[in-house]
C-alpha cells in the first residue's frame, strides 16, 4: 500500500474543507482526484504532504503517519501542489541543486538527466522569473521527481497550461510511471485529462469523496469520465434530497 | 545535523544571489568609507572619531543598519517565501521544520556577520591609509567586532518571531523596525527598565574596549541577551511548527 486515508476531516474557518475522506492508493496506480475548484482536492494533498494538519484522520505514505512520523514519511514521496514552489531569481539548475542538497545521493548527473527529461537543458542556466507558465509547472515536475520518489502527488499539473504544455507534462508523467514504476496521485477538475492518464478516479465534491472507481469501470459504466463524474454528483443530489 | 548543513548553504546561496543583498555589501562598505571622509572633516564633531573609523562605524552598524537588514532578510526568508508559495520547496522534503527554522536563522546570522566583516575591513584600511592607525587600535577593532554579533542574536530572533506572525514581507519590516524603535524608546523613557532590554546593548563592545573589562557586567549581559535569543528562538519554533501552507 502506497497511500492510506482514513476519515480525513478539516473545516476551514469559513465552513469549506473536507469531510470523512477515505481512499487508498496501491503501487503503480495513477489516481486521479477530480472534481470542480473547491471541492477539498488541493486541501487533501496539503494535509498528505504535510503542509496542512487534519482537524481528524490519519494519513500513511508507506505504512508511515505524516502526523506521527513527520518528515520520514516524505522520503520516497515527490510532490507539487498548487504552483511550482520556485525561486524565480534563481536559475532552473540552481532550484533543482538546492533541492537536491537534502539528498545524499543527488548529484549532478541526476540533476542534468531529470531537465533533459523534463525539456529544460537548454534553458537551465535562465532565471524562472523568465520562464513561461508551461516551463514553470515543467520545472515543478522536474522538482517533483529530482529525488527518484516511488511516489508523485500532483495538484492540478495542467492548470493554466496550453494543448502542447498539457500534453508535455501528460507524456512525462505517463513516460515516468511506465520506465520507473511511480505511483501517482493526481488531481485535476479536467475530467477528459484525467481520463487519458488514470487507471483509478475518486470523484470529489463540496468536500466530500463521493465514488471511486477504476477507469476500466467508469468506460464501462458511463463511456466517459466527464459523464460519469456528472451522473455520480446528480446522484448525489438526488440521495441528499 | 547534514539537513541543517544543507539548509544553510542553500540560504546563504539564496541570499547572496539576490541583488538587493549584494547592493547592501556594496553600500556598507561605502558607508564605512563616507563615514571616514567626514570624521576627517568634522574632526572629532559630531560624534566621529577621526582616530578609530572602525568603532565609528561599528556603532552605526550595530545601532541602525544591522537591525534593518535584519528584519529585511527575516522577511524575505520567511514571510515573503509563505507569500509566493516558495517556502513549499522545503516544507515538502523530508527535513524537520526545526531543521528548516534552524537553517535560515544561522543564514541570517552569517549574512549579519559578513556585513560585519565588509564594514571591519573596509574601516581598517580607511583607518590604515588615511589616519595611520595603530597596532591597539587595530587589535580593539577586532575584538568589538567580533563581540558585536552577541547583541544581533536577540535582534534576529525578535525580526523571526515577528516574521511568524506577519501574512506579508513589508509588514514584517515594519512591525520588526517598530518594535524596535518602541522597545529602544521605551529605554530612553523609563531609564531604569533599561538594563532588562536587549535593545540597550547594540553597543556592548564598548564593554570590551579601554583599560579594564568589566567581567560581572559581561557575564550578566551575556546572560541576558541569551535569555532573549532563547525566548524568542522557542516563540519562533512555536508558530513556525503549527503554520500551515
Amino acid at each position: 500500500m502506497v497511500l492510506k486515508i482514513n476519515n480525513l476531516s478539516k473545516t476551514y474557518r469559513n465552513g469549506r474543507g473536507i469531510k470523512a475522506i477515505s481512499f487508498q492508493v496501491q503501487e503503480g496506480d495513477i489516481y486521479g482526484l477530480l472534481g470542480p475548484n473547491g471541492s477539498g482536492k488541493t486541501t487533501t494533498m496539503k494535509i498528505i504532504t504535510g503542509l496542512s494538519r487534519a482537524d481528524e484522520g490519519d494519513v500513511q505514505i508507506f505504512g508511515l503517519s505524516v502526523e506521527n512520523d513527520g518528515e520520514k514519511s516524505l522520503e520516497q514521496v515527490g510532490c507539487l501542489i498548487e504552483a511550482p514552489a520556485l525561486y524565480e531569481y534563481l536559475s532552473a539548475k540552481k532550484n533543482l541543486e538546492n533541492a537536491a542538497a537534502y539528498y545524499a545521493d543527488i548529484k549532478a548527473p541526476r540533476i542534468e538527466d531529470i531537465l533533459k527529461q523534463t525539456g529544460l537543458l537548454q534553458y537551465q542556466n535562465d532565471k524562472v522569473k523568465e520562464f513561461s507558465l508551461g516551463m514553470k509547472q515543467r520545472l515543478g515536475l522536474a522538482l517533483a521527481l529530482l529525488a527518484n520518489p516511488k511516489f508523485v502527488i500532483l495538484d492540478e499539473p495542467a492548470n493554466g497550461l496550453d494543448i502542447e504544455g498539457m500534453v508535455a507534462i501528460r507524456e512525462i508523467i505517463l513516460e515516468q510511471a511506465k520506465s520507473k514504476g511511480i505511483t501517482f496521485l493526481i488531481s485535476s477538475h479536467l475530467a477528459h485529462e484525467l481520463e487519458l492518464i488514470c487507471n483509478k478516479v475518486a470523484i470529489m465534491k463540496d468536500g466530500c469523496l463521493l465514488k471511486t472507481a477504476t477507469m476500466e469501470d467508469v468506460i464501462e459504466q458511463s463511456g466517459t469520465l466527464e459523464n460519469y463524474f456528472i451522473e455520480t454528483v446528480r446522484s448525489g443530489k438526488e440521495k441528499s434530497l | 545535523m547534514k539537513a541543517i548543513q544543507a539548509g544553510v548553504l542553500n540560504e546563504s546561496n539564496k541570499l547572496l544571489s539576490r541583488k538587493k543583498y549584494q547592493v547592501s555589501l556594496i553600500f556598507t562598505c561605502l558607508l564605512s568609507i563616507a563615514i571616514g571622509l567626514l570624521g576627517g572633516y568634522a574632526k572629532g564633531l559630531v560624534g566621529l572619531s577621526l582616530t578609530n573609523t572602525p568603532l565609528t562605524v561599528l556603532s552605526l552598524v550595530t545601532g541602525f543598519i544591522l537591525p534593518l537588514m535584519i528584519a529585511m532578510v527575516s522577511a524575505d526568508l520567511f514571510t515573503a517565501e509563505q507569500e509566493n508559495g516558495s517556502i513549499k520547496a522545503v516544507i515538502t522534503r523530508p527535513v524537520s521544520r526545526s531543521s528548516i527554522l534552524t537553517s535560515k536563522v544561522l543564514a541570517i546570522v552569517l549574512y549579519t556577520l559578513l556585513v560585519l566583516v565588509v564594514s571591519l575591513v573596509t574601516s581598517l584600511l580607511y583607518g590604515l591609509v588615511f589616519n595611520g592607525l595603530g597596532v591597539s587600535h587595530i587589535a580593539e577593532a577586532l575584538l568589538a567586532y567580533a563581540v558585536s554579533i552577541v547583541p544581533m542574536l536577540p535582534i534576529t530572533l525578535f525580526a523571526v518571531a515577528v516574521s511568524q506572525l506577519c501574512k506579508n514581507s513589508s509588514s514584517t519590516v515594519m512591525l520588526s523596525v517598530f518594535g524596535f524603535i518602541v522597545i529602544f524608546a521605551a529605554s530612553v523613557v523609563f531609564p531604569r527598565i533599561s538594563p532588562m532590554l536587549f535593545t540597550s546593548y547594540t553597543g556592548w563592545y564598548k564593554l570590551f574596549i579601554g583599560a579594564g573589562m568589566p567581567i560581572t557586567n559581561i557575564i550578566n549581559v551575556m546572560a541576558l541577551l541569551l535569555a532573549y535569543t532563547l525566548i524568542f528562538f522557542a516563540a519562533s519554533s512555536w508558530a513556525f511548527e503549527k503554520k500551515e501552507y
